[in-house]
C-alpha cells in the first residue's frame, strides 16, 4: 500500500529543513517539482518539507567566473532573469522554454529537476554544458559536479553553480515528434573561442545513453583547434561513439546514435558561428 | 489543517488535509471554474493565477497556498448580472469557446499576459496559452480572442465580428480571390485582433436569412466564459460517495480468486463490487441505435480480464483517497493467460482465444478471434483488375490514437425523491445510455433519467456507455449518490480510442487514367471488445470506396480481437484510416502514370448526379434493396481550387522555394488530399424536437440532440429562430435530458445539424403554421397571405400583430391552446460533404523531422448555419488530425502495458507549436438539409495525414505508408539510410 502523506512541514529556516530531512524517525522529502512532475503531487513519503518559502531562489555571483543559482529558482526565472536569460547566448532560457509549458515552468524548479524523474532534458543539458555543480546540505555542505550528482533522501540541494563568462557561446539542437515535444535526442554545446581557436568546449547529449552525458574539448578533438567541417564531423563521430543508447517508442537505439552525431555537429557548428559573429 | 490566502480579492480560510491538492480544495469551496483534466499539470485546465502567475493547481498542495494571492475566473467579471470582462467577451464573441472546459484557464492565461504586455504579438499570445491544452479549437479563435481583448483593453475600436464579405455561391464560382500575404503579421485590419490564421466565412446569397448563416454567439458562451458550474462534476450532494476502479495489470488472465474483505473493512468504504456482486448481463458498450450491432461480448464485471486496464472491481467510499486506498486492499489472484496483440497472430491457428465465454452473442469466429467480418461486392473486381492496363497494390497502416478530451469520463448517479435513478453524465448518447443501462442494473427504462450537462469534449470517446453502469451499480448497492471519474491514466488504458488498421488496396487503372477496379482489404484491431468494431470498419469501407468511381469494387473487413485496450468511436469513425490509404494511393498512382495528382483525382471523383455505388452495399441500415446514394451537391472542384490558391500551390513547382540556403538540410514540400464524408446514417439516425410559444413571444426549444461543445445547441436554435422569425435570443434551447426532451440518437455520424436540425425545422414550421392561424383570427385575414418576421405577423395590408400578443391571445383570451409542436426527422439521404486539404511541410533531411508549417482546408458543407462555429470545427479538427499525422500514438510494451498514459508522453499539440491554419467554407445548397446544410464536424479529420504524407513525398521523394510520420520513419526512408 502506498504511503500516504500525513504531514506538510513548513520549516522556519534552512537548518530546520535540513534537520527535518535528516531525522531518521520520519521519512521526509523536499517538496520540489521538476519539468516532469509526478502524477499527483504526493511522493511516496509521509512527510513533505516545503523548502520553497525559504530563500532558495537567489541568483548570485559565486567564485570567479561562476554564478550560483538557488535550487528554488523556477524554470520561468531562467527565462525572465536578465543575467540568466543572456548567459551563454541564452541557452538556459531556450532550454527552459523547451522543457515545460508556462504553467509548469512557474512551479518547476532547479531543485525539482535534480530530484525528479528523468523528463525533458534540455535544462539539465544546458547545466551540464555550463559545468554545473550541485551544492547540497546534509551532514555537511557538499559540492558535486552535476554529472556525478545522485540525489539522496537526506540531502537537500540548495544551489547549482554554473560557469558564466561573457566569452561563452552556446547552441542547442534537438529532434522531436513535434516542435515542443520531449526531445528524442538533444544536444547543447558551449564553446569558448579566442584568437580563432577553441579554448574550451563542452557538449552535453541526452537521449543517447542511460543518462545525459557531456564531452569536453579534448574528447571532441577541438581543444586548441580552429573549426573546420572535418573537425566538426570528427567531433560528431566522437559523440556517436560515446553514446550507449537504448531504444524506446520515440526512437530506436540506432536512430538515437545517429542523431547524437547529427545534432552534436549542429550544436557545435552553431555555437562556433555565434562565437565568430 | 487551516490554510489562509487571498481568494479573488477576499481573505479566505479553508480546512484541508495535508495531502490535498489546491485543485481539490478550491473545487470543494465551490470554485467550479477550476477543472480537473489530469494529475500531472500537463493539461492546465486546473490553472489559476497564483500571485499573478498561471499555475496548475493539481501540482500544488493546498497548504502551499498559505499567504498567496489566488485568482479564479469567478471574479473576472463583477458577478451575477454584471457584464463580461473584455477577455470573456472576446472569447464569447469570437467563437473561442467550444466545449468551454479549458476556457477559464485560458482566460486567466490571457489576463496574466495582458497585465504584463498590453500589446502582445501573436507569438506572445501563443506562448502564454501553451500551458493550457485545448482539444476543440486548434487554438485559432482563443488566440484571436486574446488579441481582440487586448485591443479593447487598450481602448481601441475593434472590428465587428459579423463577416462583411464572406464567400458566396456566386463568388466561389466566379473569379478566385487573391491569397493573403504570408509575411503579414496579422490578417489585416487597423488593430491587431486577428491571427495569421485566416478563416473565410460563407454567406449564402440564395436565401435572405436573418439568423441562419450568421456568426451568432453560442447560446452557452456566456456561462462557459464565466466558468459557471455546468459540467457533470460541477456539483456536490449530501452523502456523495466517490468511486474508484481497480483495473487489470495483466493483458490476459482469469481472476482465480478475489477477496475484498480487507477493502470492505477499511473505514469509510461503503461498497466493493466484483463479478461476484453484479448480475452477468451481456451487452455491447457502443452507444448505437437499437439493436446494438453485434458482437455483444461485455459484462459489467467479469471473471476474465482481456487487456491491461480492464475492469476488475469498483469501490465507493467517503473520499477519493479512501476509495483509492481500498483498491490496494483488494486481493486478486490471477491465472495468467498468453496475450496476443497482433491481429494476424490473433487469427492464426492456436492463438489464445479472448472470448471463450459461452454467453457472448454474435462473435463471428471465436477460435480465430474474429469479432466480425464485412463483405461487399460491386461488379467483378477480379475481372476489373484483369481488364486494367495498370494494377497497383499498396498496403498502409495506421495507429491507435486517443480522443484525449480534456474532461475525463465523469458520471454522478443518485436516487431522486421518486426513487428514480438519475444519471448525470458526460455523454454523447444520453438516450442510448438510458436504454443500454436499464438491463445491466435491472431497472426499467422508466425509472432512469439521464441528464447530459455541458461536455468537456467528446470526439466520439463519449459515444459509449462506458462507466455509467459501474456508478449505477454502486448507487444501487449503497443507496447513496456516487461520483465516478476516470483518471487521465485510465483515459488511456480503460477508455476508447481509434482503431489501428492495416489497409490494403489493389487498384486497376486504364491507360487513360480511368479507375477500373478498387479492391480494399482492411484488417482492423478492435482490442479486447467488439463495441464499434463492425460499424467503424464499415465506414472505412464506405469512405475508402466512395470518393472515386470505379465499376468494380470489393471490400473485405476483418475485425479482430487482441489484448489491447478497446478502440471505439473517434471523430471521423473509420474515415481517417481509409483516407490516409486512399489519398496516398491516388498520389502514388498519379505519380507512376505521369498524371498530375489533382487532375487524376478530379477525373475519377464522383460528381453531381453520380450514384455512390458502395452506399448500397455497406453501412448501417443497408439491406439487399438499398439504393445507392446520389450526389446532389458537390463543391469538390471548387474546394480544390480555393485550397490551391490559399496554399499557393504554384510554389510546388518553384525550385528556389523548395530549399532554404540558410538551412541546407531543409526541404520544403506541398501536399494535398481530397476528402468526402457522410452526413448522418440514412434511414437510421433520428432526431426529435419540441417547440412551444411563451407569453412574451419567446420560444422553448427542447431537443434530444447532444451538444458536446460543437455548438449544436446554437445551430439548432438558429434554425428555430430563422423559421419562427425571431432573433436568436428569443429562443431558449434545452437539450439532452431523457425526461424532458424528445429522443435523439445522439451526437455522432455528423448528424446533428442535418438530422436534429431537420427535426427542429419541421417542428418550427408546425409552430409557425399555428401562429399564422392564430394571427389570422386576430387580424381577420387569410393565413396564406401573412408573413412572420421580426417578432411580428404582418398582413398584406400592413396590419400586424406581435408574437407576444399572439401568445397572450392563444394562452389566455379565446379558444385557448398552447401553440406548440413536436416533430421527428429521419432522412433517406446521407449527402456527402467534400473537402480539399493542403499541407506545407519542411523536412529535415538529416533527422527526418517533419514540421508542418501551414494547413489549409476548403470545405463544402452546404450552408454553414453558423459560419463561426463551423470554422471552429474545421480549425480544431485540423489540429487534431495533425496530431494523428505526426505524433499521436498509443504505444505498449511487450506485456501490453501502455507507455504513454499522460498528455506529455502521448503528445497533444500546444498552442505555440501548431501551424498557420486557413479554413475556407465553400457554400453549396443541399436540398435535403435544413437551409441547405450538410455536415462539417468530422471531415477535417480525414485528409490531413495523407496531405502531410504527400507533402513529405513532394519535399524529399520518400513515401511513408505508416502513420504517424515520426522522425525516425522518415529518416529510415531517406536515400542516405536506404
Amino acid at each position: 500500500m502506498a504511503t500516504r502523506l500525513r504531514v506538510y512541514y513548513r520549516p522556519v529556516d534552512l537548518p530546520d529543513a535540513v534537520a527535518r530531512l535528516r531525522d531518521e524517525s520520519v521519512e521526509a522529502a523536499p517538496l520540489l517539482i521538476g519539468p516532469r512532475p509526478p502524477v499527483g503531487v504526493f511522493p511516496d513519503r509521509p512527510q513533505l518539507v516545503d523548502v520553497l518559502p525559504l530563500n532558495l531562489a537567489e541568483v548570485a555571483e559565486a567564485e570567479t567566473g561562476r554564478l550560483s543559482l538557488g535550487a528554488g529558482l523556477s524554470l520561468q526565472t531562467l527565462i525572465e532573469h536578465p543575467r540568466l536569460s543572456s548567459l551563454a547566448d541564452g541557452v538556459l532560457a531556450e532550454a527552459a522554454r523547451l522543457a515545460a509549458h508556462l504553467g509548469l515552468r512557474h512551479v518547476a524548479t532547479l531543485g525539482g529537476l535534480l530530484l525528479g524523474e528523468a523528463g525533458p532534458p534540455e535544462v539539465e543539458l544546458a547545466l551540464l554544458a555550463l559545468e554545473a555543480t550541485v551544492v547540497t546540505l546534509g551532514q555537511t555542505r557538499q559540492t558535486t559536479p552535476l554529472a556525478h550528482f545522485r540525489p539522496t533522501p537526506r540531502e537537500l540541494p540548495v544551489a547549482v553553480t554554473v560557469a558564466a563568462s561573457a566569452r561563452q557561446h552556446a547552441a542547442l539542437a534537438r529532434v522531436a515528434r513535434s516542435p515542443l515535444d520531449q526531445a528524442i535526442v538533444a544536444t547543447v554545446a558551449v564553446l569558448t573561442v579566442a584568437d580563432g581557436v577553441c579554448q574550451e568546449a563542452r557538449l552535453a547529449v541526452a537521449g543517447a545513453g542511460p543518462r545525459p552525458f557531456c564531452l569536453t574539448a579534448a574528447q571532441l578533438g577541438l581543444a586548441g583547434q580552429a573549426w573546420t567541417p572535418a573537425r566538426g564531423a570528427a567531433a560528431a563521430q566522437a559523440v556517436q561513439a560515446a553514446g550507449q543508447p537504448a531504444g524506446d517508442y520515440r526512437g530506436s537505439a540506432e536512430y538515437r546514435r545517429a542523431m547524437a552525431g547529427v545534432l552534436a555537429g549542429r550544436a557545435l557548428a552553431e555555437a562556433w558561428r555565434r562565437a565568430q559573429s | 489543517m487551516k490554510v489562509q490566502f487571498s481568494l479573488n480579492g477576499q481573505p479566505a480560510v479553508v480546512e484541508c488535509a495535508a495531502d490535498e491538492s489546491l485543485l481539490t480544495v478550491l473545487r470543494r469551496a465551490g470554485l467550479w471554474s477550476v477543472k480537473h483534466g489530469c494529475e500531472s499539470g500537463e493539461c492546465g485546465a486546473c490553472s489559476i493565477l497564483v500571485d499573478g502567475r498561471l499555475t496548475p493547481t493539481c501540482l500544488m498542495l493546498a497548504p502551499q497556498a498559505e499567504g498567496r494571492t489566488l485568482e479564479t475566473v469567478e471574479a473576472l467579471d463583477g458577478g451575477p448580472g454584471r457584464p463580461l470582462h473584455p477577455i470573456q467577451q472576446a472569447f464569447a464573441e469570437t467563437g473561442a469557446i467550444q466545449c468551454g472546459f479549458c476556457t477559464p484557464a485560458m482566460e486567466l492565461a490571457a489576463k496574466a499576459l495582458l497585465e504584463r504586455e498590453p500589446r502582445p504579438t501573436e507569438a506572445q499570445v501563443r506562448a502564454a496559452l501553451n500551458g493550457v491544452l485545448c482539444r476543440c479549437t486548434g487554438y485559432v479563435k482563443p488566440v484571436q480572442a486574446i488579441l481582440r481583448a487586448a485591443a479593447v483593453l487598450r481602448g481601441e475600436k475593434v472590428p465587428p465580428i459579423q463577416p462583411a464579405d464572406g464567400l458566396t455561391l456566386d463568388s466561389v464560382f466566379g473569379p478566385l480571390r487573391g491569397s493573403p500575404d504570408p509575411e503579414a503579421p496579422t490578417a489585416g485590419g487597423p488593430t491587431a485582433t486577428e491571427t495569421r490564421t485566416l478563416t473565410w466565412p460563407a454567406v449564402d446569397t440564395r436565401t435572405s436569412t436573418e439568423v441562419v448563416g450568421r456568426p451568432e454567439m453560442k447560446v452557452d458562451a456566456v456561462k462557459l466564459a464565466k466558468g459557471k458550474p455546468v459540467f457533470a462534476d460541477d456539483m456536490d450532494m449530501p452523502g456523495l460517495l466517490h468511486a474508484a476502479l481497480l483495473t487489470s495489470p495483466h493483458a490476459h488472465a482469469r481472476i482465480a480468486r478475489i477477496d475484498t474483505t480487507q477493502a470492505k473493512a477499511l473505514p469509510g468504504v461503503r461498497a466493493v463490487l466484483t463479478h461476484h456482486d453484479v448480475p452477468r448481463v451481456i451487452y455491447a458498450s457502443g452507444g448505437q441505435t437499437w439493436p446494438n450491432p453485434k458482437p455483444w461480448d461485455q459484462v459489467s464485471l467479469d471473471d476474465k480480464v482481456r487487456h491491461v486496464g480492464d475492469r476488475v472491481a469498483v469501490v465507493a467510499a467517503d473520499t477519493p483517497a479512501i476509495a483509492r486506498a481500498a483498491l490496494e486492499l483488494i486481493e486478486v489472484e490471477y491465472e495468467l493467460l498468453p496475450p496476443v496483440f497482433d491481429p494476424r497472430a490473433a487469427m492464426a491457428p492456436g492463438a489464445p482465444v479472448l472470448h471463450d465465454e459461452p454467453d457472448a452473442v454474435g462473435v463471428h469466429d471465436r477460435a480465430r478471434n474474429l469479432a466480425t467480418t464485412i463483405h461487399a461486392n460491386i461488379g467483378d473486381v477480379e475481372r476489373g483488375l484483369a481488364e486494367s492496363d495498370h494494377v497497383f497494390e499498396r498496403t498502409y497502416t495506421v495507429q491507435q490514437v486517443q480522443q484525449a478530451a480534456i474532461e475525463p469520463h465523469i458520471v454522478v448517479t443518485y436516487w431522486d425523491e421518486d426513487e428514480r435513478l438519475i444519471v448525470r453524465t458526460s455523454t454523447q448518447v444520453p438516450f442510448h445510455v438510458r436504454r443500454m443501462l436499464a438491463p445491466l442494473i435491472g431497472l426499467p427504462v422508466k425509472r432512469i433519467r439521464v441528464i447530459k450537462p455541458r461536455i468537456g469534449g467528446g470526439f466520439g470517446g463519449k459515444q459509449e456507455m462506458l462507466i455509467e453502469d459501474l456508478c449505477a451499480h454502486l448507487t444501487l448497492a449503497t443507496g447513496r449518490p456516487v461520483r465516478f471519474e476516470y483518471t487521465r491514466e485510465q483515459e488511456f488504458t480503460s477508455a476508447r480510442s481509434r482503431h489501428p488498421m492495416e489497409v490494403k488496396y489493389r487498384a486497376g487503372v486504364m491507360a487513360d487514367g480511368t479507375l477500373r477496379a478498387l479492391d480494399m482489404h482492411v484488417l482492423s484491431n478492435t482490442g479486447a471488445y467488439g463495441t464499434h468494431g463492425l460499424t467503424v470498419c464499415s465506414v472505412t469501407g464506405l469512405r475508402g470506396l466512395a470518393t472515386y468511381k470505379s465499376p468494380h469494387q470489393r471490400f473485405l473487413g476483418e475485425i479482430v480481437y487482441t489484448n489491447l485496450p478497446t478502440p471505439g468511436a473517434f471523430r471521423g469513425y473509420g474515415a481517417p484510416q481509409a483516407e490516409f490509404a486512399l489519398e496516398s494511393l491516388m498520389e502514388e498512382i498519379a505519380a507512376a502514370l505521369g498524371w498530375d495528382a489533382v487532375e487524376f483525382r478530379l477525373k475519377n471523383a464522383v460528381k453531381v448526379g453520380d450514384p455512390i455505388a458502395v452506399t448500397a452495399a455497406l453501412g448501417e441500415g443497408t439491406s439487399e434493396d438499398t439504393q445507392p446514394q446520389i450526389v446532389q451537391t458537390c463543391g469538390l472542384a471548387q474546394c480544390v481550387e480555393q485550397g490551391a490558391a490559399a496554399i499557393r500551390w504554384e510554389r510546388k513547382f518553384d525550385p528556389a522555394w523548395r530549399v532554404d540556403p540558410a538551412r541546407p538540410h531543409i526541404r520544403r514540400g506541398l501536399g494535398m488530399a481530397a476528402c468526402m464524408h457522410g452526413t448522418a446514417i440514412p434511414g437510421l439516425d433520428m432526431g426529435g424536437a419540441s417547440i412551444k410559444l411563451n407569453d412574451d413571444g419567446s420560444f422553448n426549444v427542447l431537443v434530444g440532440a447532444t451538444d458536446l461543445g460543437t455548438g449544436s445547441d446554437t445551430v439548432l436554435a438558429q434554425i428555430a429562430a430563422e423559421t419562427l422569425g425571431v432573433p436568436l435570443n428569443d429562443v431558449i434551447i434545452y437539450s439532452s435530458d431523457t425526461d424532458f426532451t424528445p429522443f435523439d440518437t445522439g451526437a455522432y455520424a455528423s448528424s446533428t445539424t442535418y438530422i436534429s436540425g431537420g427535426a427542429v425545422k419541421k417542428a418550427a414550421e408546425l409552430v409557425r403554421g399555428q401562429i399564422l392561424e392564430r394571427a389570422a383570427l386576430m387580424l381577420k385575414a387569410d393565413p396564406a397571405g401573412l408573413t412572420l418576421r421580426d417578432r411580428r405577423v404582418t398582413a398584406p395590408d400592413g396590419r400586424s400583430v406581435g408574437l407576444d400578443a399572439v401568445a397572450l391571445d392563444s394562452l389566455h383570451t379565446q379558444d385557448q391552446r398552447q401553440i406548440m409542436a413536436t416533430a421527428s426527422h429521419v432522412s433517406p439521404f446521407s449527402p456527402p460533404p467534400f473537402g480539399a486539404q493542403y499541407a506545407e511541410v519542411e523536412v529535415d533531411t538529416e533527422t527526418g523531422q517533419v514540421t508542418v508549417t501551414k494547413l489549409v482546408m476548403a470545405v463544402d458543407c452546404g450552408t454553414a448555419i453558423n459560419p463561426q462555429t463551423t470554422q471552429g470545427q474545421i480549425e480544431g479538427g485540423l489540429v487534431q488530425a495533425l496530431g494523428y499525422a505526426v505524433c499521436e500514438e498509443m504505444v505498449y510494451d511487450e506485456a501490453g502495458r501502455s507507455l504513454a498514459t499522460r498528455f506529455g508522453d502521448y503528445r497533444v499539440l500546444q498552442a505555440d507549436e501548431v501551424p498557420e491554419i486557413e479554413a475556407i467554407l465553400v457554400p453549396t445548397y443541399e436540398p435535403s438539409g435544413p437551409f441547405g446544410a450538410k455536415a462539417a464536424a468530422e471531415i477535417p479529420m480525414d485528409g490531413v495525414a495523407p496531405a502531410v504524407a504527400n507533402a513529405v513525398f513532394d519535399a524529399v521523394g520518400v513515401r511513408v505508408r505508416d502513420l504517424p510520420l515520426t522522425p525516425e520513419k522518415i529518416w529510415r526512408a531517406l536515400p542516405a539510410q536506404a
